[in-house]
């Protein structure tokens, strides 16, 4: 994106000569006098060559948009001849097939590095779409806008008809062009601000916050909300600012991570490649179904985060103590010569090794069996210690996805944050992490004979804490936020939960714990048995204006045949009562949970401080102890 | 009888080594009474019954309006009195050549849990005997099912009982996304089945629930498989399946899956058996396997991506001649579960989730069980299923004019449509009857 | 033009899994039946007995997640009339015309509790339970004056009963005109019932019309009609919303499907009261439970469908979304006017 750039350019791939000299006939009797600029790139790793206009008089935006609507449908029947694929001021898009280094090398790219305000890039495994032509490749652009998406989003079908009412009527059939057409119809055409349109998409669900006027306005744009799997990266230019937009879905089913330093803002899907450019950025993750917007003369306007100050966690105070045991600078090994290494450092006895300059290196201590202590200087990459039995591993930075996997034993202490799914599948050793979490921390840990595991975060977690838990212990210490309005957990914390305790310093407001039926399907329940004259009108007002709607809270104010039928709407037969407690710890699990908590002290160099956190208040979370039931239904296999 | 080291029953049990009388079926079945009996026929002989299957006459599904030409030139009523076809070789190497089958056929991911321990044992036993592939399914190896050696690891939303000694034991590890009962659904296993040895297998302890989430939470993309199939590559060393359910996108889902590095798919179509699934689910979600085979194989053509690379069919896979005809669509190799099952005595009320088998084959797991299936009886039944099978088999590729069972793949041409929809044939590539 | 039947008979399993969900049969009830072995469903077991029949709903795997309804939000509400009245589900309650009118009141108020909707097509004399619950009823008297309901019915079975003075009158008197027309594949009548200002159409394919369609065809062809007519936000597909509904319809899958061919809302008849077993049952209490226990039973099944496919919206997601399905034998006629692809193809 560059807001200097003030000339439209159309560009476009043909077939042949034959279909460029057809196209841009087309072109200049429906827009007026077009300058062609010639063959854009060499080879993009197909039969396609890219051609680019400009267009001196600037025609109306929207005679444009339906014009290449038009065109692009027409030169793509009975067969494909050509496609128009950026058409905007300040846009200028770049598309390929092959490795990111092949498009590189057939634009030319390094000549055009310097004056733009904005790089978006992007390389995909084509999922449903052929991908065999540059025209499925990213970024795709409709307008002023740039977008690349990872993902695959469900409500595809559903976003094309919403387009189609709108006038697009060519589609090369991926849900990332929808996203750049959703995004330029409701800012262009609809007249939304950026940050309007993309609340839209991210598709807040019903019960968060009561804004009533939102609550509207999806209505009447439901065709644009997006559902399913989707983290876009958007560029976009009004003309007076560079906008950068960054949509996580309400799931949060991919990975994102965003990042500032003094000169720039970061998005990208793993912390490692921010690392790579900036080494001592500032890095968060997004919530679910949030959005970052920056521009590039206001800097940062959302953060996607509430508190985006005290998420971040304490990379520029990570200590790097001297490297210990082997050294290894694996900066240029991949992760089989890793795992090799330790293998080997197993075999020969030594007990401590070193990697420095871990750059996002996947699978680390996968299938690494015996006695080792690790320490990883960097950021290591997907599915560390996964399968993990007895190594130790001490990472004095950041880990991303998936750390600790069915973890049986050994440890992992992280200095930095940890991202998304942490500790599934726990079910040994410890799991120690200073900063925050991500989503789904702890989901499905699990217990056996001696193994218990034990998940301690030191600042605060996203949504799903522990969901399906069926044993172990994870504790959240929400160090940093004492005494602010930012809750130390996301939503839906212990949901499935059918075993295992959950810790949480302070206070977790009921709403976030499990998951509960729509507050308004209750409210109307509420209503209607006001109505039928069976609930009297002060209980119904004083429940109505209940900010939670759990059933501790409605056995409190509810006669208990009112209850019994009210609770139909939660009940279901995987229903299980969680037991909800504030409270200091008990003897007995200052006993257990104290050494664990003083080992965590420890390694991030606490002091006294571990103490006073040990005599906090605590949100402890189990289900209620399962009564013996008759054989009930089996549903496996 | 033969001994059970591990105990799994009182002494006092009841040994059930006979079939049950086959109930009458007073609704449309798709495992008729004919096709109960076939199969029984081949689990007590061990022999070929048929040529050309009959008993998918007057059947509505899309792979029993398929026909072989063949058929129609010569159609042999019964395989009796044939010779057994000499020089047939149904020998194959699937996973990029790394394994090895007598016979391309897999026993289908069945866990310990859904069945009740001795049917485990009896078909990985029987896997190991004939040479074929038995997958173990979700939670955990039964402990004699972890002395065989054709078995099939799987790596599950829930990851019950694995470690990296677990992982390692069989030919492959096999990553399920899917089962065709019922695509996007997970399991549960509510607290009361969990007895001592199904919490030694899954490693929970007794009387808590197992869940198994709807989805792999670190798998909700492509790329995200292509991280597990790697890691599960990097910690075993093994080749690596992944098992999706036949569904809208299951063509792009093979190629993808393909290259992501896995050894081979296994899809699983509609219809196919399952322990328990929401019946709206079962009956209204997935692809028939025969569509989805021939998709599949189409896709994985185009992008370049079949050589190597193994696609195993599952569904509904009820006879040799089914398997034939799946493998000329394109499939290198069939899974079969319920076919196993009524091998073994099932005889489809559909009660298993009631926990009440009346076949003692999917029967709630007890210390102490008042009957128990005979192990010998079992497994002797599934390996003469699996030769009678390839008796069929070798007398259907001896009839096409085919010697070797890898040259029936993707022979779509050697099938002809019987009143299919023009969408349904363009799908499989087939022609019509003329 | 159809290529099934009218009349169908629920029966069967269908029945049977309506009984254990409405709380008349089995032990669960609310809950979606559970069942093993391979399934018997039509088209390639049991006879097909419509077009809903051929149509199979996806999975979610691999490049996109399935959801857990049980401990992961699927949302069921939708919002009618410009977001004025939220259902807590996409369903309402129909063929209440010859039940007693105590059992009447008692289905008004059940329906308003479950946040469905209730329509009193058919019905002489207007339940006095209406009052206080106008938004959540449709009337059941033709036209305009008789009426507490809000959502007043104007029956129409052709071009020419498109009354604008009539729809004038009920907007002006406060209230909503919902039109409501035989499955009919005459597209121009769906636009100009929109256009004249109904504010939602009921497709009831029990009405007797010249040009009868299937009800899931009709759904299909008045959905694309009213995204064509418009742009963007203010096309009439986002201004008017598509009710469904016919005696035949059997469960939670034939509703999804037709919510994907674009109804909004689907009016459940007869299966209903089969599912309650409203021919030895009329104690209002016991009705009551049974219908809310159906209505979360199938709530649940609606959400399983949904999450399976990777959808947490019914309204935004699946409505209309012809992505989520493929058919199994059809003809290619009978797939273009539903829009949907044939299963396999790419």
């Amino acid at each position: 994106m560059n807001l200097d750039a003030r000339i439209r350019r159309i560009k476009a791939f043909a077939v042949s000569p034959e279909a460029e000299r057809e196209l841009r006939r087309e072109l200049s009797e429906r827009l007026g006098e077009l300058e062609p600029l010639g063959a854009e790139n060499v080879d993009s790793g197909t039969s396609l060559r890219s051609y680019v206009y400009t267009l001196p008089d600037d025609p109306d935006e929207h005679l444009v948009r339906r014009t290449v609507q038009d065109l692009n449908r027409e030169f793509s029947r009975p067969s494909f001849r050509a496609h128009i694929y950026s058409w905007g001021r300040h846009v200028d898009v770049f598309k390929g097939v092959g490795y990111p280094s092949d498009v590189y090398r057939a634009y030319e790219m390094e000549r055009r590095l310097k004056g733009a305000d904005l790089w978006v890039s992007h390389t995909r495994q084509p999922t449903n779409s052929p991908g065999r032509l540059p025209i499925w490749s990213h970024p795709f652009s409709s307008g002023e806008w740039v977008v690349v998406h990872n993902g695959d989003v469900s409500s595809f079908g559903a976003n094309m008809s919403f387009l189609e009412s709108a006038g697009f009527r060519s589609f090369v059939g991926t849900d990332s062009e929808v996203i750049a057409f959703l995004l330029d119809h409701l800012t262009s055409s609809e007249g939304l601000p950026v940050e309007e349109a993309c609340r839209v998409l991210v598709n807040p669900f019903e019960d968060e916050g009561d804004d009533g006027s939102f609550q509207g306005m999806t209505v009447r744009f439901r065709g644009a909300r997006l559902d399913g799997p989707f983290t876009v990266v958007a560029g976009h230019s009004d003309g007076r600012d560079v906008y950068m937009a960054v949509l996580a879905d309400r799931f949060k089913f991919r990975p994102v991570v965003v990042g500032e330093d003094e000169n720039y803002v970061y998005a990208a899907s793993e912390e490692a490649q921010i690392r790579a450019v900036s080494p001592n950025a500032r890095v968060w993750t997004l919530e679910p179904g949030s959005f970052m917007l920056a521009s590039s003369s206001r800097g940062i306007l959302i953060p996607g985060r509430r508190r985006v100050d005290l998420f971040v966690g304490p990379q520029g105070s990570i200590a790097r103590p001297e490297p210990v045991g082997r050294v290894v600078d694996a900066s240029e090994l991949g992760y089989q010569q890793i795992n090799g290494i330790l293998r080997e450092c197993v075999r020969k006895g030594i007990r401590e090794v070193s990697l420095l300059n871990v750059r996002g290196q996947r699978y680390i201590g996968v299938g690494v069996e015996g006695t080792l202590y690790v320490r990883i200087y960097g950021t290591p990459g997907n599915c560390l210690a996964n399968l993990n039995e007895s190594i130790d591993f001490e990472v004095f930075g950041s880990v991303q996805d998936d750390v600790g996997d069915v973890m049986h034993g050994g440890s992992v202490v992280v200095h930095g944050d940890a991202r998304d799914v942490l500790g599934q599948a726990l079910q040994g050793g410890t799991v120690l992490v200073r900063g925050n979490a991500g989503n789904r921390c702890g989901i499905q840990m699990r217990e056996y004979s001696e193994k218990r595991p034990y998940l301690i975060v030191g600042g605060r977690v996203d949504d799903y804490l522990g969901e399906y838990m069926a044993g172990g212990v994870i504790v959240v210490l929400g160090l940093g936020y004492e005494g602010t309005d930012v809750p130390v957990t996301g939503r839906f914390v212990g949901t499935g939960i059918v075993g295992g305790r959950i810790y949480v310093r302070g206070l977790v407001p009921r709403s976030h714990i499990g998951y509960l039926p729509p507050r308004r399907d209750v409210l109307q329940y509420l209503r209607g048995l006001h109505l039928d004259g069976e609930l009297d009108s002060a209980t119904f007002s004083r429940l109505s204006s209940c900010e939670h709607l759990d059933p501790e809270t409605l056995s409190r104010h509810l006669p208990p045949d009112l209850l019994r039928r009210v609770m139909k709407l939660f009940e279901h037969k995987y229903f299980r009562r969680l037991l909800v407690e504030e409270r200091h710890l008990t003897d007995q699990e200052l006993k257990e949970l104290g050494p664990v908590l003083r080992l965590f002290g420890m390694k991030f160099s606490m002091g006294r401080e571990i103490e006073r956190v040990l005599e906090d208040v605590f949100t402890v979370i189990r289900p209620v102890e399962a009564k013996p039931q008759r054989p009930a239904v089996s549903e496996e296999g | 009888m033969e001994q059970f080291p591990e105990r799994m029953g009182g002494k006092e049990a009841i040994i059930v080594d006979r079939y049950l009388n086959i109930p009458r079926q007073s609704s449309p079945e798709f495992w008729t009474v004919n096709r109960i009996e076939h199969i029984r026929k081949l689990a007590a002989t061990g022999r070929p019954a048929f040529v050309w299957d009959p008993c998918k006459s007057g059947s509505k599904r899309i792979l029993d309006r398929l026909v072989f030409r063949r058929e129609l030139e010569d159609p042999v009523p019964s395989a009796e009195g044939l010779e057994e076809s000499d020089g047939i070789e149904v020998e194959s190497e699937i996973a990029h050549g790394r394994i090895r089958m007598a016979v391309p056929l897999y026993l289908g991911d069945m866990s310990f849990g859904a069945l009740s321990g001795v049917p485990n044992v009896a078909l990985a036993r029987a896997a190991d005997s004939t040479g074929v592939l038995c997958g173990v399914g979700e939670g955990g190896v039964h402990p004699e099912v972890a002395k065989c050696k054709r078995i099939v690891i799987q790596w599950a939303s829930a990851r019950f009982g694995l470690n990296l000694h677990l992982l390692r034991l069989g030919e492959a590890v096999v990553i399920k996304i899917g089962q065709g009962a019922k695509p996007g659904i997970g399991g549960h296993l509510p607290g009361t089945k969990v007895v001592e040895t199904i919490s030694r297998t899954r490693r929970i302890p007794v009387g808590t629930d197992a869940i198994s989430p709807a989805p792999h939470h670190d798998i909700y993309s492509i790329e995200d498989l292509e991280q597990r199939i790697w890691a599960l590559k990097e910690a075993t060393g093994k080749p690596v399946f992944v098992k999706v359910a036949a569904t809208n996108y299951v063509a792009y889902v093979a190629a993808g899956v393909a290259r992501m590095g896995a050894d081979g798919i296994i899809i699983d179509g509609q219809g196919a058996g399952t322990g328990a699934a929401p019946s709206v689910v079962r009956d209204n979600v997935g692809l028939p396997i025969e569509l989805a085979v021939a998709t599949a194989d189409a896709m994985l053509r185009r992008e370049g991506m079949r050589n190597g690379f193994t696609v195993i069919a599952a569904g509904r896979v009820s006879s040799a001649e089914d398997m034939a005809k799946l493998m000329a669509l394109g499939a290198d190799c069939v899974s079969i579960g319920t076919a196993a099952l009524i091998a073994m005595g099932c005889v489809m009320v559909h009660k298993c989730h009631l926990g009440f088998c009346p076949a003692v084959i999917t029967n709630r797991i007890e210390e102490n069980p008042k009957k128990l299936l005979s192990l010998e009886f079992a497994q002797r039944c599934v390996e003469n299923l699996i030769r009678g099978w390839t008796g069929e088999l070798k007398l259907i590729l001896e009839r096409l004019g085919l010697s070797k069972v890898t040259e029936l793949v993707g022979r779509r041409d050697l099938l002809v449509g019987l009143g299919l929809e023009e969408p349904t044939r363009r799908v499989l590539v087939v022609e019509a009857l003329q | 033009m159809r290529l099934y039947s009218k009349s169908v008979s629920i029966e069967g399993r269908a029945l049977s899994y309506l009984r254990q969900m409405a709380g008349a049969e089995g032990r669960v009830p609310g809950e979606p039946p559970i069942v093993s072995m391979g399934s018997t469903a039509p088209p390639f077991v049991e006879d097909p007995q419509s077009v809903l029949d051929h149509i199979v709903s996806d999975g979610a795997q691999v490049t996109r997640p399935s959801i857990d309804p049980y401990r992961e939000p699927v949302e069921t509400s939708i919002y009618l009339f410009d977001g004025d009245v939220r259902l807590s589900m996409p369903m309402g309650i129909s063929s209440l015309n010859d039940l007693p009118m105590e059992l009447v009141e008692t289905v008004v108020r059940t329906c308003y509790r479950m946040g469905v909707i209730a329509d009193l097509s058919g019905l002489g004399a207007e339940p006095s339970s209406v009052a206080g619950r106008e938004d959540y009823v449709i009337s059941g008297a033709d036209g305009v004056g008789s009426t507490a309901a809000r959502n007043v019915q104007v029956i129409i079975t052709g071009r020419d009963d498109v009354d604008p003075a009539l729809v004038r009158r009920v907007v002006s008197s406060g209230r909503r005109p919902v039109a409501r027309v035989p499955a009919t594949d005459e597209v121009e009548l769906y636009t100009a019932l929109a256009s004249s200002g109904f504010k939602a159409i009921v497709i009831d394919e029990d009405l007797e019309a010249d040009r009868e369609v299937e009800l899931e065809v009709a759904v299909s062809l008045c959905d694309k009609a009213l995204r064509s007519s418009g742009t963007g936000t203010k096309a009439l597909r986002y201004t008017v919303n598509l009710i469904a509904t016919s005696l035949r319809l059997r469960g939670s899958g034939d509703v999804f499907k037709l919510l994907g061919l674009g109804a909004e809302v689907v009016l459940l008849k007869d299966c209903w009261r089969l599912g309650i077993d409203l021919q030895r049952e009329s104690n209002p209490r016991v009705v009551a439970e049974r219908l809310e226990h159906l209505l979360l039973g199938m709530q649940k099944e609606l959400k399983l469908l949904a999450g399976a496919a990777g959808a947490s919206s019914l309204h935004s997601t699946v409505c209309g979304n012809r992505e989520l399905f493929r058919a199994v034998e059809l003809d290619d006629r009978t797939l273009s006017v539903l829009g949907v692809k044939a299963a396999g193809s790419w």
